[in-house]
């Protein structure tokens, strides 16, 4: 649930409806069907006799299933409890309602139900705006069907609601004049067909593929669950915390046009059902101990997607791996850059990082060796296009002022690249951990060029230059007053100075120097940092921190999960272990779902972790964060083809084991005891 | 449409093939094996065929892998860079059908200039 509305889900399409199933879409609550970044049903409201029947409850226990209790209503307190509607919601190739009347009176009722319909298709983009289209809406009753419709000149969405009963149907919706004998029931099914897949493309095909049944939903969540490594723990709330992960992550897939059966994690539900570079790299590396095959799909739409030209308006350059892409009317109109907009720079330097840590896992290197050229033309890109300004670092400053995006590394907020006295840096920004993702993927390029390309001149010349990364990198960022590394260098060649939750990933980049790693790991087990609950985004004491800024001060999952990983890589066990149960705890608050963010009170403060409002949940990295803390914890490492085993539990922990875990090794066993 | 306008464009589409042809070789596209038919209205149909980076460029092709309708106009437009390929897909101007990856890698040929 989001607020008091209910979200039904499958795939990229998504129903968000009040707590009666009905969808009345306004600027302020912005409700609908949703498939492909467009509103295809703005209005979906049942009435019984003219009105709205009221709720008496709403149980959504599947993401892609939710079911509506409802008993008409006469206009008094009362309700009529002798009759009562069930709406069963699915989701598949759109929307699919069976409803239900029950009669449990003694003598049989007539009933004038009705649904009205009505499509906007508005943007994504502009659902919390007023519409001003610029093309035409129409209605169309066709052969039993009723056709919702839009048309831009050769631009067409068109939306078709059959029923499986005979109906009178208007261009305002569907009517059913019911006659419901004594204690029995009437039933209908009606269908909200959106397109799927390619057919998207085709415009106005309304004849598409019935929507999945749901025992086939239930089948495949089954399927997924059960290829799944299985967790056991003394600490009971790990099992549930693991399961709910798994469960978000079968939502979280999305299969995108060009990878037509397979599946990668979108960003975020429901608002980023989408391909996101970020996001869907970083999770499908969070997965893969648990779930290898997303990172296939990811590292194949993203390869395909990459850029190859220069485009200003897009961001792109040749080589670059894209940042988000979107299918709406404000992308197809070149309103928004969304056709895939490249405004990331540290996208691409993860995409190889992704790959190479994919090969480890899996020992599968067809894809690296099908993905060399994309492969060889991202690592190009970092030395051809990454550093805008010539200062030896890969940095970012958009092209694209209107619609571009300010920051362009994961804190991508326009106000998260603060100096320690709270004041803002300037463009072109080349922040640390782009830094620490440069020198890793050049460091697993060569790798992959020893390894599976067969180019050891390649490998040599990127090592060397991972070699040279490090070396000036831990001179020209380390603050000698301060000591921490800067958050970024910024346009004036200054060093960003406050000290943030950014300094943790250069652990997980291996690019810290050891000595000076073992500073960082102080700033992140302090309390400046450290609330109790996680490391913070930005250290409390500095000039922009706000324990409710949005990378200002509050705690992420998915940075805790990358910073406990980077304990893990230096030999900082009980600091991994410390950071991995403090959020494992706190997910224990949220029914098992970590939020994308928490507020960065301290835990003596608030005793509880305070939930950030955020559109979006779940969010994909958070889902992933366990799965990575769980790595971290059992110290899951591939080497060769084996899979390296060297448990440090919290104390909290007794024992832990992740039995059937797939890789290189075929399927192996991680045993964890507390010490 | 007049005749010259027509005529203008068949040929500036026979141009962008004939350019394709003469290029011969695209590196970018040295991991992508597949074949694409073009319906361009008014202009014929042309085959592409990308193995390893290598293209062939054939009229009055067959069944292919990736099947790019529309007409001479946007097609020119794309191949000269002028209409961006996805933004075309989106809009309904060029269709798209097949293997979608494909068709996406088309990108990696453009701008196709003189």
């Amino acid at each position: 649930m989001i607020g008091g509305n209910v979200s039904v889900l499958g795939g990229n399409t998504f129903a968000v409806s009040d707590r009666a199933g009905n969808i009345d879409a306004s600027p302020a609550d912005p409700q609908g069907l949703f498939a492909w970044d467009t509103r295809y049903l703005s209005r979906w409201i049942l009435t019984v006799n003219g009105i709205v029947p009221g709720v008496l409850s709403t149980d959504d226990v599947h993401y892609y299933e939710v079911q509506f209790f409802l008993v008409p209503t006469t206009g008094s307190v009362y309700v009529d409890a002798d009759v009562s509607i069930i709406r069963r919601r699915t989701i598949g190739a759109g929307l699919c309602e069976q409803l239900l009347i029950r009669n449990e009176r003694s003598e049989a009722v007539d009933l004038d139900v009705r649904l009205e319909a009505a499509a906007d298709f508005a943007d994504l983009f502009e659902v919390k705006d007023a519409q001003h289209k610029q093309g035409q809406l129409y209605q169309e009753v066709q052969d039993g069907c009723l056709v919702l419709g839009y048309r831009r000149d050769t631009f067409v969405r068109e939306t078709c609601i059959t029923a499986d009963r005979p109906v009178e149907i208007d261009e305002k919706g569907l009517g059913f004049r019911v006659h419901v004998e004594p204690h029995s029931e009437w039933s209908v099914r009606l269908d909200v067909r959106v397109p799927v897949g390619p057919a998207m493309l085709q415009g106005g095909a309304t004849r598409h593929r019935l929507a999945a049944t749901e025992s086939e939903k239930a089948r495949d969540l089954e399927d997924w669950l059960s290829a799944a490594p299985r967790l056991g723990c003394d600490w009971e709330p790990l099992e549930r915390i693991y399961r709910r992960s798994m469960v978000d992550l079968a939502a979280l897939r999305f299969s995108p046009l060009i990878c037509p059966g397979g599946a990668l994690p979108a960003a975020g539900l429901p608002w980023f059902m989408s391909i996101f570079g970020r996001d869907s790299i970083i999770t499908s590396f969070q997965a893969l101990p648990f779930v290898p095959r997303l990172a296939a799909t990811t590292l194949t739409a993203l390869a395909a997607l990459q850029g190859s030209r220069l485009d200003d308006f897009r961001d792109e350059q040749p080589g670059k791996i894209l940042h988000e892409l979107r299918y709406g009317e404000l992308t197809a109109f070149e309103e928004r850059p969304h056709s895939p907009y490249y405004g990331a720079a540290d996208t691409t330097p993860l995409f190889i990082v992704l790959l190479d840590e994919m090969e480890r896992w899996t020992g599968d290197d067809r894809l690296v060796r099908g993905l060399e050229t994309e492969a060889r033309a991202a690592l190009d890109w970092i030395d051809a296009y990454g550093d805008r300004n010539g200062d030896g670092y890969v940095d970012y400053e958009r092209r694209n002022p209107e619609t571009g995006l300010e920051n362009q590394c994961w804190k991508d907020s326009w106000n998260s690249i603060l100096f320690a006295d709270g004041s803002m840096s300037r463009l072109p920004r080349a922040t640390c951990e782009i830094q620490g993702y440069t020198y890793d993927a050049k460091r697993r390029g060569a790798r992959l060029a020893r390894t599976c390309w067969g180019d050891p001149a390649l490998a040599d010349r990127l090592e060397r230059e991972a070699a040279e990364l490090k070396d000036r990198f831990n001179r020209d960022f380390w603050l000698e007053d301060r000591q921490c590394f800067a958050l970024a260098i910024d346009g004036d060649g200054r060093r960003v100075d406050a000290l943030t939750s950014n300094i943790g990933h250069l652990l997980w980049s291996g690019i810290a120097d050891a000595d000076k790693a073992a500073v960082c790991v102080r700033h992140l087990m302090g309390d400046r940092l450290f609330s109790g609950w996680g490391v913070r985004t930005m250290a409390e004491g500095e000039g922009g921190f706000n324990p409710i800024g949005y990378h200002l001060g509050t705690v992420w999952p998915h940075d805790n999960s990358l910073i406990a990983w980077g304990l893990t890589r230096y030999g900082y066990r009980a600091e991994a272990a410390r950071i991995a149960m403090a959020i494992l705890e706190a997910a224990t608050y949220f029914e098992g779902r970590l939020p994308e963010a928490f507020a960065g009170y301290s835990r003596e403060l608030t005793r509880f972790p305070v939930e950030y409002p955020t559109a979006c949940s779940p969010q994909a990295w958070a889902t992933g964060a366990p799965l990575m803390l769980l790595r971290a914890v059992l110290g899951l490492e591939p080497v060769g083809r084996q899979l390296l085993v060297d448990s440090a539990l919290p104390q909290q922990i007794g024992w832990l084991q992740v039995l059937d875990i797939r890789g290189a090794w075929g399927r192996t066993d991680a045993f964890g005891r507390g010490r | 449409m007049s005749d010259t306008t027509t005529t203008t464009q068949e040929t500036a589409v026979r141009a962008v093939f004939g350019r394709l042809a003469h290029r011969r070789y695209e590196p970018r596209l040295h991991g992508t094996r597949g074949t694409y038919r073009f319906d361009i209205e008014g202009a014929g149909t042309w085959g592409l065929t990308i193995d390893a980076g290598s293209l062939t460029v054939s009229e009055d092709p067959g069944e292919a892998d990736c099947v790019i309708r529309c007409g001479a106009a946007d097609f020119v437009g794309v191949a000269e860079g002028t209409l961006n390929l996805i933004v075309a897909a989106l809009q309904g101007r060029v269709r798209v059908t097949g293997d979608l990856a494909l068709g996406v890698s088309f990108n990696r040929l453009l701008p196709v200039t003189p």
